[in-house]
């Protein structure tokens, strides 16, 4: 008994360890992809709460059959999906509250972090408008992820996610410039 | 946006809220999971006490009535709340969520039949919470009516018991069935929406 609980224990601590490593590597990752569901500053947390504790929960049963990569953003996509349909969701315009928080991606001039903050907006709030698979698909070819990982992670070929994202970029392309147009 | 515009620098260059610790949000889920816990095994235990407490007030009426009628109706006011309690212990909590480490159309189709799990217990609450319950007081209610009309006659009052709980059951019939049900419909629908993209894939 004692030998089990310590064995126990240990195993907890290793996955604690892992978990803390996972989550700190991917959380920038993981910030945009709530995103990507939840208007809301604060839904947004929540969401990434329910994330990291789909993660802590799954930790004990990763195998390692598929990479660490596909199998965060396979938790995080299926929570998301759980999580974002129970939230009510604000269709308000995005608020640029967290824009004050990164300005220097890039920018040189106040005008241009306008522009580029403009931009950002307006791509997140049409990858939201997205049909789920859609923007699920999207954020992960976003993320940098290959046809094969989509696949993973997706469970659709990976002929079909390459035909599915020049459709949803053509989409996208059309609902930014309608946006504008506007 | 032009075409060429990189999409994908785009999307990573967002501004993202101050980074939280490895550490801290272990801590943060752990206590978010021990208050989920908690809050399930306070709810069961709450209902298994006021059944508990409501069998023994009407097991009181069993032995105490002289009407054989409302003896009968009250016996099945306590068989009814033994079984919601089996019930509810037994199946109440439904299945547990599907594992979300699996491809995200499978987690999909897990969600949707979750979800025919819960409107299927849902629109059961009529059969198993509220008709034996209701059975039983009515029936409770007719061996008092049946009293109440041997000494002296009915009046208008005699009906605001049986109109009160008649609301009462009206009304957590109409939560369950009308209103969780359209909630959780309107939920499925969204998924099986996504479902049919994943076929067209």
């Amino acid at each position: 008994m004692v030998a089990e609980a310590a064995i126990n224990e240990a195993q907890t601590g290793s996955y604690s360890d892992r978990f803390c490593e996972l989550f700190e590597a991917y959380q920038p990752a993981l910030r945009r992809l709530v995103s990507a569901y939840v208007v809301n500053p604060a839904d947004r947390e929540d969401l990434l709460q329910e994330i990291a504790a789909g993660m802590w929960k799954s930790l004990p049963g990763f195998r390692g059959e598929s990479s660490e990569r596909t199998w965060i953003y396979r938790i995080a996509h299926n929570i998301a999906i759980r999580a974002s349909s129970q939230v009510r969701m604000r269709s308000a315009r995005e608020p640029l509250l967290e824009s004050s928080l990164d300005r220097a991606a890039g920018a040189s001039s106040a005008e241009d972090t306008l522009l580029l903050d403009e931009k950002r907006r307006m791509l997140v709030e049409a990858i939201r408008e997205l049909p789920v698979v859609e923007r699920q698909i999207l954020t992960l070819h976003l993320e940098g992820l290959s046809g094969t990982e989509v696949e993973e992670v997706t469970g659709f070929s990976a002929g079909a996610v390459a035909t599915r994202l020049t459709r949803i970029r053509q989409k996208l392309a059309e609902r930014v410039q309608g946006g504008r147009a506007q | 946006m032009n075409q060429d515009y990189d999409l994908e620098q785009l999307w990573r260059s967002q501004p993202v809220s101050p980074a939280l610790k490895g550490e801290d949000m272990r801590k943060i889920v752990l206590q978010k999971m021990e208050k989920f816990d908690r809050k399930v095994h306070t709810r069961n235990r709450s209902e298994v006490i006021v059944a508990g407490l409501t069998a023994m007030a009407f097991s009181y009426f069993v032995w105490a009535q002289q009407n054989s009628l409302a003896r009968l109706g009250a016996a099945i006011v306590v068989a009814s709340l033994i079984w919601i309690v089996f019930y509810i212990l037994r199946r109440g909590t439904g299945p547990v969520d599907p594992n979300p480490d699996q491809s995200l159309a499978g987690y999909r189709s897990a969600l949707v039949s979750k979800i025919d799990y819960q409107i299927r217990l849902l629109r059961s609450v009529k059969y198993w919470y509220l008709l034996p319950m209701y059975v039983g007081l009515l029936t409770l209610s007719a061996g008092w009516l049946q009293d109440r009309a041997a000494v002296g006659g009915l009046t208008g009052k005699d009906a605001i018991g049986p109109v009160i709980y008649t609301v009462i059951f009206g009304g957590i019939w109409w939560l369950n069935e009308v209103y969780a049900v359209r909630k959780l419909r309107a939920w499925r629908e969204q998924l099986a929406s996504g479902a049919q993209e994943s076929e067209s894939c």
